[in-house]
Parts: structure tokens; C-alpha cells; sequence
């Protein structure tokens, strides 16, 4: 049987707050460096973001990304 | 168009009982890569009963062809049987079908460098590795494909370094 009805699939919601990189006791000093970049330009903190989620938790935050970007691009179709 | 346009196909697909390997940019996320897409690319067995499966699938999801869409063009086994891609949309949104991919790469190639991955409420879809994805678009060398994999291989040595299992 196939399911292609809308709404039959219920999207995961992502806390993004709740994701934690790593537990900070301290805050960081002034002078320290808070990002992380690879040589090549990528930021390594967003890659280690998305790898704390779960395989389903990542397609959530695509789908999330993808709805945002073509609602915004709704809003302004006449521009 | 309806939200949550990628979970509902790779349902329907694979509760149809469809052989598939999720590829691109897709697979690239379910394997922690932060990029956006907004299709899904998928490789399918081209054996004559899984496209005898697929058919009603696709015709469930109203694909058609992108190319011309006011023409309303519908996939046929012809097409799915070729090593070409069908780029189609459905009513979620962009899907290709993609005979193969890189250098002739088919199905029966991808399946020993694809991992099955949960995606929650007992959906679980197969997923072409990091590893291999990289070496596919290294392999083509196209300006997107360029683009693309600073961050794949940099995703791919923090899945290294964090002992991650291709299941996670």
C-alpha cells in the first residue's frame, strides 16, 4: 500500500538549544579563540552540530531549512 | 506543495518494497554533512520487478517530468530500465531516479558502499556512504561537485575522528 498523503508523516522538531557541543564550566576568556575552521574554510563547529543529531533528527533540520527557504521565497514572489 | 517532503517519498518508497540507494546531497546530510538540498536522488535496482513496483509508486506520487511539467510526461519502464537519469517532481516536491551514477556506477556497484539508516517510526532507507559519495564527485570533477566536498571531507574525517558507525 502506498502512503503519499499529506501530513501522513509526522516531521521530528529539533531544539537547537538543546544540542551540545561540549559541557563548558568556565566562560571563555576574552582573548580566546571561540570559532574552529578547517584550513580549507569549513566550519567545523557546524559539521560537529550536525553529527550530534541523529540521522533522523538531520533530515528534520533539512526539511526545516527547505520549508523556511521556500516560504520566504513565497513572500517575495513578487519582488 | 505539503511540508516534510522528504520523509513521505522514501516512504512510499520503501513501503512499496522499492530498491533503492539514497544518494547526493541527501545522503549527504543523513551522514551529518551541513549542506541544504531540494531534491532527493535516488539510485534504483533497474531489475524488471522492482520497476514493476516502482510504476504505481510513481504514478501514487503524481511524478512527472520536470522538464516540460504542463505537459505532464509520466516515467515508463523504458525509461527506468536506462542508466540515465529521470529527473521528476512529484507532488512533494523534486525526485530523480538516476539509472546510474559517476563512472556507470549501478545499484548492485553502490550496494556494498550503502548503509541502511533509521529514520525514525520504523522508517529505514538505505544510504550511500560518505566514502563513496566523495569519490564520486572527486571522480566527475564538475563545478558543483567541487564545491561540495571541502565540507564532505571534512564531515567525513570528524566522523573519523569521533568514532562514529556508518549506521549513525
Amino acid at each position: 500500500m502506498v502512503k503519499a498523503e499529506a501530513g501522513g508523516e509526522q516531521p521530528l522538531s529539533i531544539d537547537s538549544s538543546q544540542v551540545m557541543l561540549e559541557t563548558t564550566v568556565m566562560p571563555p576568556s576574552d582573548d580566546e579563540v571561540l570559532t574552529d575552521y578547517s584550513e580549507d574554510g569549513v566550519d567545523l563547529t557546524l559539521i560537529r552540530w550536525m553529527l550530534a543529531l541523529s540521522p533522523a533528527e538531520r533530515l528534520a533540520v533539512l526539511e526545516g531549512h527547505v520549508d523556511d527557504i521556500l516560504r520566504i521565497r513565497a513572500l517575495n514572489a513578487d519582488r | 506543495m505539503p511540508t516534510g517532503r522528504f520523509l513521505p517519498t522514501l516512504r512510499a518508497l520503501r513501503d512499496a518494497g522499492i530498491e533503492f540507494i539514497v544518494v547526493g546531497g541527501l545522503a549527504a546530510v543523513l551522514d551529518g554533512a551541513p549542506v541544504d538540498t531540494f531534491d532527493v536522488d535516488v539510485v534504483h535496482s533497474r531489475e524488471a520487478a522492482n520497476i514493476a513496483r516502482l510504476l504505481p509508486v510513481l504514478g501514487a506520487l503524481d511524478a512527472i517530468y520536470r522538464i516540460q511539467p504542463s505537459r505532464r510526461m509520466r516515467p515508463t519502464a523504458s525509461h527506468l530500465e536506462s542508466a540515465d537519469h529521470q529527473n521528476l517532481v512529484t507532488q512533494y516536491g523534486p525526485l530523480d531516479f538516476l539509472g546510474s551514477i559517476g563512472r556507470g556506477l549501478t545499484y548492485i556497484d553502490l550496494l556494498p558502499h550503502s548503509t541502511e539508516k533509521d529514520l525514525g517510526n520504523g522508517l529505514r532507507v538505505r544510504v550511500l556512504n560518505l566514502e563513496m559519495l566523495i569519490r564520486i564527485k572527486e571522480d566527475l570533477g564538475g563545478e558543483k561537485d567541487q564545491a561540495m566536498l571541502p565540507i564532505l571531507r571534512r564531515t567525513l574525517e570528524e566522523r573519523r575522528k569521533l568514532g562514529y558507525t556508518p549506521q549513525q
